[in-house]
């Protein structure tokens, strides 16, 4: 790269971030990931994780508080959970409400959840805007409905706060509903059948849960890229599988 | 009584309800009393009496609302209030006002003050204030200076007044006192002059006891309308309050007055009631609730305007002619204890924190209302819908949160609120699904785990299994029915994210 694009560079990002705090990440725990988004899931910043298909609405949302169980391990402080009531067929209907014991089981220890139902769109927005400018949280997680779009303005103010505030924030996206445009990376999330358990029955046992990860655009500027990613349940790590992680790690040899 | 519907002060008016013989009168207003009506006339004699009478049909229970809140509203003299009970078509308030007369400068100012405040009203009140309720309400009903509120002594002068009064006047069923009369004891007096023995064998001990309560010889517990409140703070405004910004300030103003008086007591409050008494005796109430005790002025005052913003923004607030009393109310109430900032700063950040939390959630809760901010409570239940509680933020603590290891791990992050019925092919007898169609898609199963099987009661037992399509999505279902016990199993989705 030539020195003077360089230093432009440098340049640039000091005008963009003065008066910011540094930003600093919370590692996933799966390396490559990390690598990709710069460290991990951007502290004062807001990530969206998008479902690649309707049906797959369901295991961003399982992704996510994954995420958020790391962010429960690592950070004092409780989980605020927004959810937006507004919509007659969305989250709730279509997929049912957050359960405790499933959340337990996940890493998410449910006397650390605090549930906010916002009425309304307007009130979904005003809602993620106070709880991202609030110190202290170990994260906030915003399940917007298939009509909570944000605006630009709107996306902003919230980026903004969750900046000024350091927090951490996820927003669960419908499959329709508008970007959030200035957040720091967009995650788009598909199931992915699991290594099954043989268990000698007809049908074999499940695994982990495993999904593939595709990194649309990030604010650091790394390139699009895709991850298969496991859970385990009983360790609350989010780890890629062995196999794969090989690959991957071989193929990024061969092109370096 | 209602104005419109031809209704009017000047006009006669009544309103009538059926009775056994016919259509009767039950309440007149002035103009029809001096018409030469009365109470239990028959509509059809009225009617050649007074051709164009007003007429409206009687609602007791409306009434008995009405009648309690006037009381609220009546809780301005004193804070215990009560609506005279076990009478019909009379209408009357007891006001316990012992400790509060020097307030509006002595009885007979505070009772001038009720006539003329009720006046405003387009009530005609009448009020006495006596040694016990009996007295006080028989003044009230049959003094005639109780129409300018009268004020009555003592002991032997008070049996002396009291003793004019009818028999009318002693609160008793209608067969008792027409008996007195058909027995010439006309008057309070000439009762107390016969021997309670022998009342009290013809008429029963009610007689007895109902004169003594008239003469002030014996006490009577009132049921006040609001319950007691530990602390409360009034503030009196010169001008009725017309708009949001002046309620705002006057919000603002209380809250910091009570805060002052619970940091007095090293109290905290949990929730605050902020009562507005308009002009045309309506009382408005907003509550405002916290997830810990505090008696930090400004949050309140934060949580209160909140409060105020969303009743105009959901046009509840109606302010009339005016709000002229503010009250702020502490219902719950806790005893603080010293908090300790400590020096040590991974504590002292985690003290903040859960500040920071708590303020949020009292302010959203202010915003969206209580039950929109919650924590989840475990229940000890077995079945899954019902194992699991929501607790509004500012109600309390959940009991507890943490579910048993062993059940949750089974269990999916997300729950239908009602199972949805599937068509599903699954082994027999008792396999798991193979294939099953829901919502008008159909599913593949690759991967299962279970049954885990919850009793229900006979054909409602459960059998749930986790399971994996073939794309990796997965569910939680269940199959109604034990196999042998019912013929054709149905089968649920409960379930996703599993």
């Amino acid at each position: 790269m030539r020195p003077d694009l360089t230093a432009l560079r440098t340049q640039i990002r000091a005008i963009e971030t003065e008066g910011r705090p540094a930003l600093s990440c919370l590692p996933t725990g799966a390396d490559m990931l990390d690598v990709a988004l710069g460290g991990g899931l951007a502290l004062g910043g807001v990530t969206e994780v998008v479902p690649a298909a309707f049906m797959d609405e369901p295991a961003s949302l399982h992704f996510a508080f994954a995420c958020m169980a790391k962010a429960l391990q690592q950070r004092s402080g409780d989980l605020v959970v927004i959810e937006d009531a507004s919509r007659g067929q969305g989250w709730g209907a279509a997929w049912g409400q957050l359960y405790g014991p499933g959340l337990q089981k996940l890493g998410v220890c449910p006397s650390r959840i605090l549930l906010v139902r916002a009425p309304d769109v307007k009130g979904f927005h005003a809602c993620l805007e106070d709880a991202a400018r609030t110190f202290g949280l170990a994260g906030v997680l915003a399940v917007s409905g298939p009509k909570a779009g944000f605006s630009l303005a709107g996306a902003r103010r919230v980026q903004l706060a969750a900046e000024q505030a350091h927090s951490l924030v996820l927003a669960v996206q419908g499959l329709r509903t508008s970007a959030f445009a200035p957040a720091r990376a967009r995650l788009v999330l598909a199931s992915r059948p699991c290594r099954s358990v043989p268990l000698g029955t007809a049908l074999p046992g499940l695994g982990p849960p495993a999904w593939r990860l595709h990194l649309e655009r990030a604010r650091n500027g790394a390139r699009p890229q895709s991850f298969d990613l496991e859970y385990d349940d009983a360790t609350h790590c989010l780890y890629q599988p062995a196999t794969l992680a090989n690959r991957s790690s071989q193929s990024q040899r061969l092109s370096a | 009584m209602a104005e419109g519907a031809g209704f009017s002060r000047s006009k006669p008016c009544a309103t009538v309800a059926r009775s056994a013989g016919g259509i009767r009168l039950i309440a007149l207003n002035r103009a029809a009393q001096e018409a030469g009506l009365s109470s239990g006339m028959m509509l059809a004699g009225a009617k050649a009496l007074v051709t164009d009478i007003c007429v409206a049909d009687s609602d007791p229970v409306g009434e008995g609302d009405d009648l309690i809140a006037l009381a609220r509203w009546a809780m301005r003299w004193s804070p215990y209030c009560a609506p005279v009970k076990g009478l019909e078509n009379t209408h009357a308030l007891f006001l316990d006002i012992t400790g509060c007369a020097h307030l509006f400068g002595g009885e007979a100012a505070m009772l001038a003050d009720m006539v003329t405040k009720m006046r405003a009203l387009g009530l005609t009140a009448r009020a006495a204030c006596a040694a016990t309720p009996g007295a006080a309400f028989a003044l009230a009903r049959f003094a005639p200076d109780a129409r300018h509120g009268l004020s009555a002594p003592d002991g032997a002068a008070l049996r002396a007044l009291v003793g004019a009064l009818p028999v009318e006047a002693l609160r008793l069923p209608n067969g008792t006192t027409t008996g007195l009369r058909a027995l010439g004891l006309k008057t309070i007096g000439q009762v107390a002059t016969q021997s309670s023995a022998a009342l009290a064998r013809r008429f029963g001990i009610d007689l007895v006891r109902a004169l003594d309560r008239a003469r002030g010889l014996e006490e009577e517990s009132i049921d006040p309308v609001a319950e007691i409140i530990p602390r409360r703070i009034r503030l009196r405004l010169a001008e009725p309050l017309m708009t949001r910004q002046g309620l705002e300030v006057a919000g603002a103003k209380a809250a910091g007055e009570m805060c002052t008086l619970l940091d007095s007591y090293n109290e905290g409050a949990r929730r605050l009631v902020l009562n507005l008494y308009r002009v045309d005796g309506v009382v408005l109430q907003l509550v405002g609730g916290s997830g810990r005790a505090h008696r930090d002025a400004v949050l309140w005052t934060k949580v209160l305007c909140e409060r105020i913003e969303a009743e105009a923004n959901g046009a509840g607030l109606d302010l009339g002619f005016g709000v002229d009393l503010v009250e702020i109310c502490a219902p719950v109430v806790e005893v603080l204890e010293g908090q300790v900032m400590d020096l040590d700063p991974v504590a002292a950040a985690a003290l903040a924190s859960a500040d920071a939390l708590h303020r949020l959630a009292d302010r959203l809760s202010a915003r969206l209302g209580a039950g929109r901010v919650t924590r989840m409570e475990a229940v000890a239940h077995w079945v899954p819908e019902q194992a699991v509680r929501p607790v509004a933020i500012a109600d309390r603590r959940p009991q507890v949160s943490r579910f048993p290891e062993a059940l949750a791990a089974r269990r999916p992050a997300l729950l239908l609120e009602r199972a949805e019925p599937i068509d599903a092919i699954a082994e027999v007898p008792d396999g798991p699904p193979r294939l099953f169609r829901w919502r008008a898609l159909a599913f593949k199963v690759a991967c299962a785990e279970g049954p885990e099987r919850i009793a229900c009661g006979e054909a409602h037992d459960r059998d749930y299994y986790r399971i994996e399509t073939i794309e990796g999505r997965r569910f939680w279902l269940y199959r109604q029915g034990l196999p042998g016990k019912v013929d054709h199993p149905k089968w649920y989705v409960h379930g996703s994210a599993a």
